[in-house]
């Protein structure tokens, strides 16, 4: 992309210690989070992830087609799917209930934010902020844009 | 004496090897146990396949070796009185011929419990000593044993720094072979240029005229890419999954001394 660039041959070691804080930075999200993107991981995600729009708590989001999210659902629906999702984490020992409501729970944050400018859940903004991102960057690129107007990038230094 | 053929290795094909032996794209924390284990289930069973692959697996093992440990030792020998020995490229080159053949001499690592990083430091020293024999003979005619004093103080403190800079830059390979593979190149450009060069999530994004929220979202997909390039290389080098990320903060620190 442009030729100006640091060598890895010759890496400064402000430069690797840099790197290696980010690399300590991405080993750490939120414990549900890790298994939720350990999971959008996997080669069959895209069909998990219309598995779990077919079911409560997340149909709550479901679109018309299958696998698709609805392009607008009222705060109060996210708010539920919330509720929901944090209800089946808490009662549910099953990973797969665990890992559908982890799911609904950020999408129902991210949705929220993204599509009302509305914070609902009690965490401080800077780690909403984390989480939606890492979900983001997990998630399929249409099911990722439509989180994308609740991330903020870190400010130009 | 010619020199390392470490020199001419591509980490990009070392990480190919490994993949088609099922490591590449593990995540070592699929395997945590919660035990404090010696030996990382997902490095050993790398290593191990390497192993009872026949002469392919243990080119990739050998490859992988001295792409991430040549520099290391380079620079323990530099700092030390070992590097009266000759040039020392010379003797890494010569350290690797002269043990990489030996069936046991991974098998060797994996009983002493060490992190690979010490242990090959220790067999270096090994090698430097049988080195310091054969000249002292020559210069003898065959009859003194003369041995350098091993190690300068800053030796393994540069063997350290070394290795966190080379294990960056073997994650640094490996993050993107993983993303080019799926289809994610641009994705490792991007955190390449925000975390290695410094450009800032609005600019990357005003180049490729997209949004910073998306930039940002590929920047992150890149990073964790990244954390788990080093986290495998920091498991192959010995640490137990649950010390993967205390290892990572040591090596960061050891930087900064």
């Amino acid at each position: 992309m442009h030729d100006d660039r640091t060598s890895l041959n010759l890496l400064p070691d402000a430069a690797a210690q840099r790197l290696l804080g980010l690399a300590a930075d991405g080993v750490a999200p939120e414990a549900p989070l890790i298994a939720l993107i350990e999971r959008l991981e996997r080669p069959d995600a895209q069909a998990w992830l219309a598995d779990c729009l077919a079911l409560e708590p997340l149909s709550i989001i479901a679109g018309p087609v299958r696998g698709q999210l609805a392009d607008l659902t009222p705060l109060e629906d996210l708010q539920r799917l919330k509720r929901r999702s944090k209800r089946l984490l808490a009662a549910s020992a099953a990973q797969p209930d665990r890992l559908r409501a982890a799911l609904g729970y950020f999408l129902a944050v991210g949705l929220a934010l993204a599509r009302h400018g509305q914070l609902i859940s009690s965490r401080p903004r800077p780690i909403v902020n984390a989480s939606i991102v890492d979900l983001a960057s997990a998630l399929p690129p249409a099911w990722a844009a439509a989180l994308e107007a609740a991330i903020q990038p870190p400010p130009a230094a | 004496m010619n020199h390392p053929k470490s020199r001419g290795l591509s980490v990009h094909s070392i990480v190919l090897s490994a993949a088609a032996c099922g490591f590449a794209g593990q995540t070592i924390m699929d395997t945590a146990s919660g035990k404090a284990d010696l030996f990382p289930a997902t490095a050993c069973s790398w290593i191990d396949a390497q192993l009872s692959a026949g002469s392919r697996g243990r080119a990739a093992l050998n490859q992988f070796l001295m792409r991430v440990y040549a520099e290391p030792l380079r620079a323990y020998v530099l700092g030390s009185s070992f590097r009266t020995l000759g040039e020392a490229d010379d003797i890494i080159n010569g350290f690797f011929a002269s043990r990489l053949g030996r069936d046991d001499f991974v098998p060797a690592w994996r009983a002493s419990g060490l992190r690979l990083r010490r242990w090959l430091m220790n067999a270096m020293c090994f090698y430097c000593r049988e080195l310091a024999h054969q000249s002292g003979r020559r210069a003898a005619g065959g009859e003194t044993t003369d041995r350098p004093d091993p190690i300068a103080p800053d030796a393994e403190r540069d063997l350290e720094r070394s290795f966190a800079r080379s294990a960056v830059r073997a994650a640094m390979d490996m993050a993107q072979a993983e993303l080019s593979a799926r289809g994610l190149g641009q994705h490792f450009e991007l955190f390449r240029r925000y975390a290695l060069d410094g450009d800032s999530c609005q600019a990357l994004a005003a180049s490729l005229s997209i949004d910073p929220a998306r930039a940002w979202v590929m920047i992150r997909t890149a990073q964790r890419a990244f954390s788990r390039a080093v986290s495998e290389v920091v498991a192959q080098d010995g640490a137990a999954p649950a010390d993967v990320p205390a290892e990572i903060t040591r090596l960061m620190h050891s930087l900064g001394r």
